[in-house]
């Protein structure tokens, strides 16, 4: 085993067993997720057939291997193909679907790093909805906090990491599908520069603004699983170690961004941002505009997309799915054009914001998770919509395609607060690296893993 | 205003892609609609301003 494998191992398994030996630990690692699981919900489905392969595999190879993720137990929202398993994607009118024949292209990459895949996770219905309460397969619950939402879409990739039941996970990302989720459970989550990652065998929901990521609970696992997922090759960067900005030039989103959080959001959030004493604060222009296009757009294509299901399969899909997909069905195709003109506007701004910064700060969440069922949320002194509101931080900056990590802001009391740690297109390695560089200054922790039960 | 930018009959609209949720969902999906609306004014509104107000609600 080399130095730098032995490194992410020990971050990503400190809270499993502490076995060298990967079939061991796969083992223990499945036996501790049919003890727990049923509290958080956060799988469809188990492998423990193709685990105890892959990790005996691990077990004979690990010896020779430089892959610093190898033995690694990880887990992927069911919209993965996996094969021998139905790709879900979180709807029942899935069910009855054929198995995959194949892996996704991600997974196989994985596969060929050495990392052993556990099992598929829980989503909300098509990933259209930031809370995983599924109509047919129940709803993911916060390891933090049992009564409250895991986030979502990518809520059981979220949940099960948080938990410890996985190293790492694999989500998706539409208008904020792994950040929220990240936010929510107190880990770290990556969305990368669009179109870095290969989505052959992932489940589509909107072509333009679909990205699949993983979620760790330490910034170099995170890092460590996006170089074998993504197709660009990271370079190395050395960071200041000295400066907290680590010789970098931060700006902090503000307008809208300071608007729409909680007093909890905020109270964090700012003391975070006062760590960077010469950050400037930036206001972007038409934040609300291009979060409304972003709606628009998830609406529009959502509907087009499973007009089929809608014809053929109503009274399968989940209530507010059913409703919120027709809906977008109807909306004229003449929007396309004006979302796209406010798309394309919104992005040469933040493209002339990225001349003067290489790193942009914004919070992840608006606020800490809601219960399950909440309808109302209070963000900047007003009672707003909860479901609706929870992707107010993250769905305006999804149509940028630019890379953005979740992180957990560390220290904080009650449930986890998170930030987006956001670079130009393409500076992928630089978001990465800053969001090692923080965790390392002890700005950013995942939270403790709860307690929920005995370990094997 | 231009014909577009007006709230269609939802269910004549469904009926044409051949869907035929029921009444009790069309009522549904017709307030949903006019969330969105909200989003569509929104989005064609005032260019330029770095306080947009929070989009209106409507699940996403």
């Amino acid at each position: 085993m080399s130095s730098g494998q032995a490194d992410v191992t020990s971050q990503a398994c400190s809270h499993l067993s502490g076995s060298d030996d990967a079939a061991e630990r796969i083992s223990a690692a499945l036996a501790r997720i049919e003890m727990l699981d049923s509290k958080i919900n956060a799988f469809t489905a188990l492998l423990p057939g193709r685990a105890a392969k892959e990790a005996a595999a691990q077990t004979r190879e690990r010896q020779g291997s430089d892959s610093p993720i190898a033995g690694l137990g990880y887990a992927a929202k069911n919209l993965f193909d996996i094969s021998g398993l139905t790709t879900l994607a979180g709807s029942a009118t899935h069910e009855q679907n054929a198995f995959a024949k194949a892996d996704a292209e991600a997974i196989a990459r994985l596969s060929r790093a050495g990392a052993v895949l556990l099992g598929a996770t829980n989503m909300d219905e098509f990933a259209y909805g930031f809370t995983t309460e599924n109509a047919c397969f129940g709803s993911t619950r916060n390891p933090h906090d049992l009564t409250r939402t895991a986030g979502g879409s990518s809520g059981g990739s979220a949940a099960a990491v948080a938990a410890g039941l996985v190293d790492f996970a694999l989500g998706s990302d539409t208008n904020g599908s792994i950040r929220v989720p990240a936010g929510f459970c107190g880990i770290y989550g990556f969305k990368p520069t669009f179109g870095a990652c290969d989505l052959r065998g992932v489940f589509p929901f909107i072509q333009s603004l679909d990205h699949i990521g993983p979620f760790a609970r330490s910034a170099e696992v995170l890092e460590e699983v996006a170089r074998v997922i993504a197709d660009k090759p990271h370079t190395s960067l050395c960071l200041d170690a000295d400066k907290v900005d680590g010789g970098l030039r931060v700006g902090i989103l503000s307008g809208f961004f300071e608007k729409n959080r909680s007093l909890e959001v905020e109270a964090a959030s700012e003391q975070l941002f006062s760590a960077f004493a010469s950050a400037q604060r930036v206001a972007l222009k038409d934040v609300g505009k291009m979060r409304s296009a972003a709606f628009l757009m998830t609406a529009m294509e959502g509907g087009r997309r499973h007009a089929g299901a809608l014809r053929d399969s109503y009274d399968l899909l989940g209530p507010s799915t059913a409703v919120r997909l027709s809906a977008g069905l109807v909306l004229p195709d003449e929007l396309k054009a004006k979302i796209g003109d406010v798309r394309r506007r919104f992005q040469e701004q933040v493209a002339r914001v990225f001349e003067q910064f290489d790193i942009l700060l914004a919070p992840s969440i608006p606020c800490t998770a809601p219960k399950l069922g909440q309808e109302m949320v209070m963000l900047g002194g007003r009672e707003v919509p909860a479901r609706a509101s929870l992707g107010l931080m993250t769905q305006p900056l999804t149509p940028l395609g630019t890379p953005i990590v979740a992180a957990p802001i560390a220290a904080v009391s009650g449930l986890p607060i998170g930030i987006q740690i956001m670079g130009d297109i393409g500076r992928d390695a630089t978001v990465l690296a800053f969001a090692r560089h923080l965790e390392k200054r002890g700005l950013l922790a995942s939270a403790a893993v709860p307690d929920l039960g005995k370990t094997p | 205003m231009e014909s577009w930018l007006l709230k269609p009959n939802v269910a004549k609209a469904l009926n044409a892609h051949g869907i035929d949720p029921g009444a009790e969902e069309i009522i549904k999906i017709s307030a949903q609609y006019s969330l969105l609306m909200e989003h569509i004014e929104l989005l064609l509104g005032e260019t330029g301003s770095p306080d947009t107000p929070p989009a209106p609600g409507g699940q996403t």
